[in-house]
């Protein structure tokens, strides 16, 4: 028969459709019935059920050695030829370092010579990092800490009493020393009289000098030595000391400090204008002088902790 | 006279700095700073293993703690609550640094990296003996979230249950992270000793033999 009729043909083309069933014994008896008959399509099974064969047959190739030692290493990490008691032990092991009761960890430990060390270098690992010593921090943490709860206002209220501004910390400092010895000799001298105010300006801060008119005179009189020992110039020296050093600050231990005496100045500029309004309140001026003893205070800490 | 402080002593001074300090008493923050400090600095360096991270977070904690040393009321230990406030800001600090750092979400396996298993394989012990320099150093090298369990539980003593509300995971998930972290400080440790690497094959006992 020709190709060209093969293809026509009714049953050939049935044969065609039904062949690979046929092959995979999907039972299409018609299929060989048609082979037997047709010279063509009998030629076509013949070489299909040929080829299956020798498919089956193909020998089959040899890996390369590398390809076991790869594939027993990985099983080995992930411990697929780990002993089933080894393997009991370890998933029981943390619960019972947890203190749990799992009588089967020492008692494989005991038998087991990598089970038990595995337990014991685990409970000396716990035991030396709970006995790991304690870490001190850098002196500027408790510096910075303070630095930014003054700033908050969160340490109380303004000083009260000669026994809070006499702390031993802040008399370590030769200069606020004289200082406060100079704020204590100034606030004698400013409950005499009505006051005279006089306020210029300084460097990057205000300036006031506080004065009873009695005391006016004596200081219209004073050399420019003496003036030196007014407590707004001992503060205003302190903060030039403390300018002068604050390019070695950190910056934000230098921006906490700053945030702080913009405070204290705004408490100073406020008390001196209560004063030049009513020369007589005494609460204003106790409070102007705990504002001048607070920003030595701060001026000194920070010039005590930039000395280190 | 002995000058030493019994327990209840100690408690009813610190009582009173806490009191002193919710006024607004300086000094007695001061004080409690200085009593504190070690510890909080303690866990913060060895949870970030940064120094200056763990100062600015140990700055951080006790600024913390004073702006709110107000609704303090004593249900718990002031040290417990102190401690659980450092740790807080120190879990924040690193979910800022990397979200996946310190996840221990039940799926994540990013930090696993293959952990040997020594069961059933030669003896591999740290010879009984855990150098203290050696073992800083390795938990410094522990992934973040490794890290941090190992820092709460082996070192502060938190619980797994604890740790599992601080680090909002699953006490297993807790637990399995513990494991791994000390699997891999004791192969570090090993190394540390001079120890080699376990050879796979010489897997004792197991009955596989080579083709």
């Amino acid at each position: 028969m020709a190709e060209s009729e093969q293809r026509n043909n009714p049953a050939c083309k049935a044969f065609a459709s039904e062949v690979a069933a046929h092959l995979e014994g999907e039972g299409r008896p018609q299929v060989a019935e048609h082979a037997r008959e047709c010279t063509a399509c009998g030629a076509v099974l013949a070489d299909l059920e040929a080829i299956r064969s020798a498919a089956r047959d193909l020998p089959l190739a040899e890996p390369a050695p590398a390809l076991w030692s790869n594939l027993r290493a990985k099983l080995a990490a992930e411990g697929a030829f780990a002993a089933p008691a080894c393997t009991l032990f370890a998933a029981e092991l943390p619960d019972y370092l947890e203190g749990e009761a799992r009588p089967l960890v020492p008692s494989h430990a005991e038998q087991c010579r990598p089970c038990r060390s595995l337990l014991e270098d685990f409970t000396a690992l716990r035991r030396a990092a709970a006995e790991l010593p304690l870490e001190e921090p850098a002196p500027a943490v408790w510096a910075n800490v303070r630095a930014r709860l003054d700033a908050e206002g969160a340490f109380g209220t303004p000083v009260q009493g000669w026994r809070q501004i006499l702390s031993w910390r802040f008399l370590q400092h030769p200069l606020p020393a004289g200082a406060l010895a100079m704020l204590i000799l100034m606030g004698s001298a400013l409950t005499l009289g009505p006051s005279r105010l006089q306020t210029r300006q300084y460097g990057s801060g205000i300036e006031a000098v506080a004065m009873d008119s009695d005391a006016a005179s004596v200081f219209a009189n004073l050399s420019a030595g003496d003036q030196d020992r007014s407590p707004a110039f001992v503060v205003s020296k302190l903060e030039r000391e403390f300018r002068a050093s604050e390019a070695s600050m950190a910056p934000d231990l230098k921006a906490t400090y700053d945030k702080s005496l913009v405070s204290l100045d705004d408490s100073i500029h406020e008390c001196l204008s209560s004063l030049q309004d009513e020369p007589r309140n005494t609460l204003a001026h106790d409070y102007l002088m705990a504002a001048y003893t607070r920003k030595a205070e701060v001026l000194s800490t920070a010039l005590e902790f930039e000395g280190r | 006279m002995s000058t030493t402080k019994t327990p209840a002593r100690k408690a009813a001074t610190e009582t009173d700095l806490i009191a002193r300090a919710q006024r607004g008493d300086e000094e007695a923050f001061a004080a409690l700073f200085e009593a504190h400090k070690r510890r909080i600095y303690s866990l913060c360096l060895r949870m970030t293993s940064n120094t200056a991270e763990a100062e600015d977070l140990t700055q951080e904690a006790f600024l913390q703690l004073f702006r709110k040393i107000a609704t303090f009321r004593g249900e718990s230990a002031f040290s417990t609550w102190l401690h659980r406030l450092a740790v807080n800001v120190v879990l924040m600090h690193l979910r800022k640094k990397g979200l996946q750092q310190v996840s221990l979400d039940e799926t994540d396996n990013s930090q696993d990296e293959p952990v040997r298993r020594d069961y059933g394989s030669e003896d591999l012990r740290l010879t009984g003996s855990v150098d203290r320099i050696g073992l800083q150093d390795a938990i410094a090298e522990l992934p973040p979230g490794y890290r941090a369990v190992f820092v709460l539980h082996d070192v502060e003593g938190y619980e797994h249950n604890e740790i599992a509300e601080i680090m909002k995971c699953s006490v297993g998930n807790s637990k399995s992270q513990l494991h791994k972290a000390r699997m891999k400080l004791r192969e570090r440790l090993r190394q540390d000793h001079g120890g080699e690497p376990v050879d796979q094959s010489m897997a004792a006992g197991t009955g596989i033999a080579d083709p």
